[in-house]
């Protein structure tokens, strides 16, 4: 089991935004979390990446404990995480965006003399060319488009060479063509990179064509888990999830 | 594991840097520099301030190294400390004591020891600092700062108190009559200093800094521990912050607790913005207009220095607020323009600033003239008039003269560069160092000169680059590319 939460509690100052959630992701899988809005995904995240302490449970991670880890000890270990709301570097170009990151990578930060110019220059651009942003290394990442900075965004999490691969709303304010184009580049690359994948997603088609399995949140709670066939049929799921859309 | 894999790796990187160090324009420029400055006070000994202007350059590269080692938190990691000259007092004092009050003190160790102690007090404030962000980190340095100024200011037993540390003892070579020595020997420091500090921000720790300053969230979850990188920014700023404090102290012999005051601090903020935060060279510039703004004031009124340079500082936070280097920066780009297009921006940028620095230089020497000679509005005081000698002319007639021959020079100039006549290039060229040269025989005030100066290194700068040099020897052929593209599309 590659990682592994175990009855874990958030709660603010009283209130529980998640409840006992238990969740396993094993090797090479697509797993997805879908649930209405402020159904606790973004905290399960940050709970998961470090951000946020649990008041109660454990975070597994190769079976190791790492629970209250601070995020950058966390990605060491080999765990990526990208934003809902685009997280870059935007008055840093492109190709330094996933420099910085790729040098975060390798642990070089701290040389404090050489130059950096041409430093990690040729993983720097396959880590660019596999997010097709070769054109734009030398544009400042600010100035990009949404779609752009989303696919940015992937190649400085990918920098730290991460075997896991947590993405919160990949789609987020994209046109349908950007999100068929985004979904196609994060298949492709976890497919290459033989990634596990932890997604969240509004978009149910998305969700059901790539998750091989999705674990329902409601309230802060499991609310159902299973294959995308079991999940559809759900009964609680339909009342709650799919009756709110309707 | 990667042990053998990584010291390879560093070992071609260390051949690689040393050849690379040899084509590395800006250490050439650092050197180039180096030496036109070192013999200044040969060249200037003749002329009748020669003191005054060798302390003036002394105590503006102090000051410009203070600010570098500032902007490298403020600009470069985005923590405005409001306490940095908590740093300069630190440092002053630590050599300071150490010469006073050990005989057999080695005049070299206090100096490298005033470093040391700048840095170990930026580790100790810093560790507290650092945990917090934004405004409170900028409350929480300028309270460590006043209590550092405090300490200095009330311990009388060890530091003097207000009375200060004086006749602090320096090797002999120092206390030359013509300045010349000290100045030398300080323009060597700081310049290594801050060359220093170019390869520190241009190097990975520099980048990753640069990074926690744009978004520090995302610096985290890329694996960079961002409290150590603050820490370490700080003990650096506060290191080089140490060394020009104890340059400070040997240029006075005596140091007394104004020297950790928080205007100091301050004085070196607006240096930085003066100049352009996100520039390295802008506190440099800062540093020189702010200290030759503050020697053309006080002279005749020192009583408004304050309130003209809160103006200034209103005026360039307003009209220039990327600072005097960061307008000159300024570049308006777009990944998908062609050379044609490029060139035409870069060209119709180009006039616009110069006409920025034109009338700037204008309003600045007029505004100087008020200030030092009030009462020769029309002609100068003694009516020793003479048609030949602009300095006999009164500030109206010399500043329309200005006016009326500069703009006519400029637009006539300024209409051939953008429609790329090499010899419009030439003369512009020539004109600006011929400006440069009028300025300094009609006696214009420094900030005014300064200004000149940096129009001059703009000029040369922006006309001698690689894709502007190939613009003017196609000629007007880069327009007729631009209308034909134009055209096809």
């Amino acid at each position: 089991m590659l990682l592994r939460v175990e009855n874990v509690t958030m709660s603010f100052d009283g209130f529980i935004a998640t409840n006992n959630v238990s969740l396993n992701v094993e090797k090479g899988q697509m797993a997805c979390i879908i649930g209405p809005n402020g159904a606790g995904k973004s905290t399960l995240f940050n709970l998961i990446t470090g951000h946020l302490t649990p008041t109660e449970g454990k975070v597994y991670f190769h079976d190791q404990d790492i629970t209250g880890q601070a995020p950058h000890t966390i990605c060491q270990l080999g765990m990526g995480r990208s934003f809902q709301r685009t997280n870059i570097f935007p008055r840093l170009t492109v190709f330094e965006n996933v420099q910085v990151a790729v040098l975060a990578h390798t642990r070089k930060t701290l040389n404090f003399l050489t130059p950096t110019k041409n430093m990690v220059q040729a993983d720097t651009f396959s880590l660019l060319k596999d997010v097709g942003l070769v054109d734009q290394a030398n544009s400042v990442s600010g100035t990009l488009s949404y779609g752009f900075q989303k696919q940015l965004e992937l190649g400085i999490t990918l920098a730290s060479d991460p075997e896991i691969l947590l993405l919160d709303e990949p789609t987020a304010g994209m046109s349908p063509q950007e999100t068929t184009n985004s979904i196609a580049l994060i298949e492709r690359i976890s497919r290459e990179r033989g990634l596990t994948l932890l997604f969240t997603e509004h978009d149910m088609d998305v969700v059901f064509s790539v998750a091989e399995k999705i674990t329902v949140l409601h309230q802060g709670a499991v609310l159902a888990e299973g294959t995308p066939e079991n999940v559809k049929n759900d009964p609680d799921v339909q009342r709650i999830y799919l009756g709110e859309a309707a | 594991m990667a042990t053998s894999q990584d010291s390879s790796q560093d070992g071609a990187g260390a051949m690689s840097q040393t050849q690379g160090a040899l084509r590395d324009p800006v250490l050439w420029g650092f050197l180039v520099a180096l030496v036109l400055l070192f013999w200044t006070p040969e060249l200037i000994i003749y002329m009748e301030w020669a003191d005054f202007w060798i302390i003036f350059l002394t105590e503006a590269f102090i000051w410009s190294l203070f600010a570098v080692a500032f902007n490298l938190l403020m600009g470069y990691g985005g923590l405005i400390s409001f306490g940095q000259a908590a740093y300069l007092g630190i440092g002053g004092y630590t050599a300071g004591l150490l010469l006073k009050y050990l005989v057999w003190m080695n005049f070299y160790v206090a100096l490298v020891a005033a470093p040391v102690g700048g840095a170990i007090a930026a580790l100790v404030i810093g560790y507290f600092c650092i945990r917090r962000t934004h405004i409170y980190f900028a409350i929480l340095t300028l309270a460590f700062g006043h209590i550092v100024y405090l300490i200095a200011f009330k311990w009388y037993d060890f530091t003097g108190g207000d009375n200060g540390l004086i006749g602090i003892p320096v090797p002999e070579w120092i206390k030359d009559p013509t300045f010349a020595n000290y100045y030398k020997f300080v323009l060597v420091i700081c310049l290594v200093s801050i060359y220093l500090l170019w390869r520190i921000v241009n190097s990975p720790f520099g980048k990753t800094l640069t990074a926690i300053r744009e978004n520090e969230v995302r610096a985290d979850f890329v694996g960079i521990d961002v409290q150590r990188h603050k820490l370490y920014a700080f003990m650096i700023a506060g290191a080089f912050s140490g060394l020009a404090g104890a340059l400070i102290m040997i240029n006075e012999r005596s140091v007394y607790p104004d020297l950790a005051h928080w205007t100091q601090s301050t004085q070196v903020l607006l240096m930085s913005l003066l100049g352009g935060v996100y520039t390295f060279f802008g506190p440099v510039v800062g540093a020189f207009l702010l200290l030759t703004m503050d020697a053309d004031i006080t002279q005749n009124y020192p009583e408004i220095w304050q309130l003209f340079l809160g103006g200034t500082l209103v005026l360039i936070l307003f009209a220039l607020p990327g600072g005097i280097v960061g307008f000159i920066q300024e570049r308006d780009e777009n990944a998908a323009d062609d050379m044609a297009v490029r060139m035409a921006k870069l060209m119709a940028q180009f006039s616009r600033k110069s006409w920025y620095f034109f009338l700037g230089a204008v309003g600045f020497t007029l505004f100087f003239s008020i200030l030092q000679a009030p009462d020769s509005w029309w002609i100068s005081e003694d009516w020793d008039f003479e048609l030949l000698s602009l300095i006999t002319w009164g500030m109206l007639p010399r500043s329309i003269l200005q006016l009326v021959v500069g703009v006519a020079i400029m637009w006539w100039l300024l209409r051939g560069i953008r429609s790329y006549q090499p010899l419009h290039r030439w003369l512009l060229l020539a004109f600006s160092v011929l400006s440069l040269f009028l300025h300094v025989y009609l006696e214009t005030p420094l900030s005014g000169l300064l200004l000149v100066f940096l129009w001059v290194v703009y000029s040369f700068y922006c006309l001698f680059e690689a894709d502007t040099r190939q613009a003017f020897s196609q000629g007007v052929e880069v327009t007729a590319k631009d209308v034909a593209g134009e055209a096809a599309e």
